[in-house]
């Protein structure tokens, strides 16, 4: 089975456990929402108009509340009939979910960010806080406050609700809200409730659990960008669902609501970047800086989309996945592993962000999205993998480097053959004896020093590959030289490269009648830096053929030793000669 | 002496030239130097030759396949080369000598001198004969062959399986790659020792040898006595065969 059909079974896993753990965890609790329509306020202070029979006729009417000021009194009338049914079609309450005959309505639930005494019909019911004249006289309560009715209280027939408020403490940068008291049923609530931390919690886990291993991976294994960019993303998630899970699991002060949705939208936008990121490291993409340009507008505009921070998150998550998709649709049609299962899984975030307006943290989309991460962890992982056992038989092949770099400094057959010319040159002409006993002498001090190195200046490979050449020029009688073009003696090389393909050229290409003139070049465009070696001579046989390409083989592993999975090597005829190009990118 | 060099160095083949003609002297009828084997191989598809000095990596090239060419061709071969670690494979192959380089006069000489001893056995070393075959080289080993039989300028290889093999070299040049254990036993005929059953002597000096598969192959009368001493060092009787 495929990659990509393993990952969407995984992703529809994932969606339908979703779907089960909001029916299951994060259904809210079915309640009647009152007051909606028919809010009475009056700015100042009298307990007489938590009254029902007081006359409110003149106080202003309006759903939203001002910010920063109090006392306020707040008065709700409403109706209730005697079947419970007709409330939903009601104007004074409206049902947030389907509503049951059973169990009773017999609870008063208000999420509320100022201190607030609360009257049923004239008796007071409960409150948070204390309701003050200024922020500093002001007391933060409990932000979730779930007050018992008694059941006289609930009778059918019109009700009023009175609130005594102060909103010093609202903190918000809005400066106007909305009162949203709701009836529920108390153990129903409590229930519903109390289960919905959970979900958010294995979430929170999950992305410790994935940033502690890449913690530990990033430490000791492999210190690699994407593997610490996956553990700051898996950090920041565990955070964020931490916050999320935080609200249920602690009924903090209500002027912490603010700060921590705030530090939720900031952790939001941080997985916005962060994310990409990761993706556009993990998949090698080229021109970053472009993608990051197309992401900082969608991140702003989501920032200034709305004043209400679930909003501003929606957006933000809507423009990370619209440029991660992007990002991973590249990376699958270049074929880069784990890219298409990436593409599907963002693919299904976005259609379930785009799908699921009301509340952006459903199970389906959070499952969704961890699971990406962890998916992307495992991609990453893979990479780490494979640049590992790149890194082993790097290793292997260090020794087997070393040991064919000595071969190539003590080759008896060049050896030999050059004490055979030297002793025919000795007794004729003795100052070309000494000029070549001096080049020898230059190629193997040359060699010996690069050996152990794993790189070495182009200055010195040139020189070795002169001295080699003036050596087999006084023995063949044919000259040989080597030109450079813009190509600086101090960039780094792997020893003996150019030695190599010097080589080659003597081996495998007939020598021109003037002499062979090898050219080297040298260019960069980015960061990747190419070296065009250029070797004159027809072909006699390609140096890769069935009777060789030891000398090649060497070139690879000393490239791949120096530059893993950042090089190629093209090579073929070109008219005069033969050509072989080097790519590569150095590590930054 | 016809001689012809293979070796891609100008230098070294002028050095082989010079000390083969101070060694060989007056005898040397040519001398010819080819820096390829396609071009030594052409000289030599057309004049003959008795000895080619061959090194053995020829622009960088793996000399085994050249090594093969060379050793059934109808001249001798004497390898002068660096790859000193070939020099076991080329005696199996059967060259007559492996002059490594660098070398001296004197080393180059001793190589020569091995050509030019009759019925020397060079080396002792040949576990193969090259036969040309269908355009390709295949490679006999030598402990197969049960006699060589001459054919003019070539010889025929007998194989214990009854096959016959063609060799481009003469009998004598064979000869002198065979093992000890072969023995000339007549102008036309090297046989292996150890194949004979019994000798024969027929009437009118008329001598024969008989092999263990059954063949019958005739005995130089010069050969005889020293066969004989060979086979049964105190025999009574010529006319009493050997035990087989």
């Amino acid at each position: 089975m495929n990659r990509g059909l393993l990952s969407c079974l995984l992703l529809a896993v994932v969606v339908a456990l979703g779907v089960f753990a909001e029916v299951t965890f994060m259904q809210f609790p079915r309640s009647l929402r009152i007051g909606l329509w028919s809010v009475r306020q009056q700015a100042g202070d009298d307990h007489r108009w938590a009254d029902p029979a007081w006359d409110d006729s003149t106080w202003k009417s309006g759903t939203t509340v001002q910010a920063g000021t109090g006392p306020l009194w707040l008065r709700f009338r409403f109706k209730l009939p005697e079947q419970r049914g007709a409330w939903a079609a009601g104007g004074a309450v409206t049902a947030t979910a389907p509503l049951p005959v059973e169990p009773p309505l017999d609870g008063l639930y208000l999420a509320a960010v100022y201190p607030f005494e609360l009257y049923w019909d004239g008796k007071y019911i409960g409150g948070s806080g204390k309701v003050g004249r200024s922020r500093e006289t002001e007391g933060a309560g409990p932000l979730d406050n779930l007050i018992a009715l008694p059941p006289h209280l609930t009778t059918p027939g019109e009700h009023v609700v009175a609130m005594r408020v102060s909103t010093y403490r609202y903190n918000f940068p809005a400066d106007s809200f909305e009162i949203l008291p709701s009836l529920v049923n108390l153990a129903e609530f409590r229930y519903r409730e109390g289960r919905r931390p959970l979900f958010p919690l294995v979430g929170a886990t999950a992305a410790f659990l994935t940033a502690l291993i890449s913690l530990v991976l990033l430490g000791v294994v492999e210190r690699s960008r994407s593997l610490l960019l996956c553990c700051l993303l898996s950090a920041v998630l565990a955070a964020f669902y931490g916050l999320v899970a935080f609200r249920w699991l602690y009924n903090a002060p209500f002027d912490w609501f603010y700060p921590r949705l705030l530090t939720i939208t900031v952790l939001m936008t941080a997985v916005a970047v962060l994310f990409p990121l990761l993706l556009l490291d993990a998949f090698a993409v080229p021109r970053k800086r472009l993608v990051l340009l197309v992401l900082a507008p969608l991140i702003v505009l989501a920032w200034m989309l709305s004043p209400i921070y679930e909003w501003k998150v929606h957006g933000l998550c809507r423009g990370m996945l619209v440029v991660s998709l992007g990002i991973a649709a590249w990376a699958a049609w270049r074929r880069k592993t784990g890219a298409l299962g990436v593409a599907i899984g963002v693919l299904v975030s976005l259609f379930l962000v785009q799908t699921n307006r009301r509340d952006f943290l459903s199970p389906q989309f959070l499952g969704t999205f961890s699971v990406l991460v962890i998916y992307v962890f495992g991609t990453v992982s893979l990479q780490g993998r494979e640049t590992w056992r790149r890194m082993m038989e790097a290793t292997v092949t260090t020794a087997r480097l070393e040991s064919e770099l000595l071969k190539k400094s003590l080759q008896p057959h060049f050896l030999l053959n050059s004490l055979t010319v030297l002793s025919e040159v000795v007794e004729r002409d003795p100052p070309a004896a000494m000029r070549l006993i001096d080049d020898l002498g230059h190629t193997f001090r040359a060699l010996s020093h690069m050996t152990g190195e794993k790189q070495v200046t182009l200055g010195q490979e040139l020189e070795l590959c002169r001295a080699h050449l003036r050596v087999l020029s006084a023995r063949t009688g044919r000259p040989g030289s080597l030109t450079v073009e813009q190509a600086d003696d101090v960039l780094k090389v792997p020893p003996a490269v150019f030695l190599t393909l010097v080589e080659n050229g003597l081996t495998h290409q007939a020598p021109p009648p003037g002499g062979r003139e090898f050219r080297l070049s040298w260019s960069k465009s980015g960061a990747t830096e190419r070296f065009r070696f250029h070797s004159p001579g027809a072909v006699r046989e390609r140096p890769d053929g069935v009777a060789g390409g030891t000398g090649l083989r060497y070139v690879r592993a000393r490239l791949e030793e120096c530059f893993p999975g950042q090089w190629r090597l093209q090579h073929g005829p070109v008219p005069g000669g033969w050509q072989t190009d080097i790519e590569l990118r150095r590590k930054e | 002496m016809r001689i012809v060099i293979i070796e891609d160095e100008p230098l070294i083949a002028q050095r082989l030239e010079r000390f083969t003609r101070e060694i060989v002297g007056e005898r040397l009828e040519s001398i010819r130097i080819a820096s390829t084997f396609e071009e030594a191989s052409a000289w030599l598809a057309e004049r003959p030759a008795d000895l080619v000095l061959l090194d053995l990596n020829l622009n960088g090239r793996d000399g085994l396949k050249l090594l093969e060419t060379a050793v059934a061709g109808s001249f001798h071969t004497l390898i002068v080369s660096a790859n000193t670690d070939r020099a076991l494979q080329a005696f199996e192959l059967g060259v007559l000598d492996f002059v490594p380089k660098p070398f001296t006069r004197e080393r180059l000489a001793l190589a020569f001198q091995r050509v030019t001893t009759r019925d020397a056995h060079a080396s002792c070393a040949a576990r193969f004969l090259a036969v040309r075959k269908h355009g390709r080289i295949e490679l006999v080993p030598i402990d197969q062959v049960l006699y060589v039989e001459g054919a003019g300028a070539y010889a025929e290889l007998v194989l214990a399986d009854g096959r016959r093999e063609l060799h481009e070299k003469t009998l004598e040049r064979v000869h002198a790659l065979l093992p000890p254990v072969f023995v000339r036993t007549h102008k036309s005929y090297v046989v292996r020792m150890s194949a004979v059953k019994a000798l024969h002597a027929g009437e009118g000096s008329h001598y024969e040898l008989e092999l263990k598969n059954g063949v019958r192959l005739p005995i130089g009368r010069s050969r005889y006595k020293e066969l004989l001493a060979t086979l049964v060092p105190q025999a009574p009787s010529p006319e009493r065969p050997t035990p087989g």
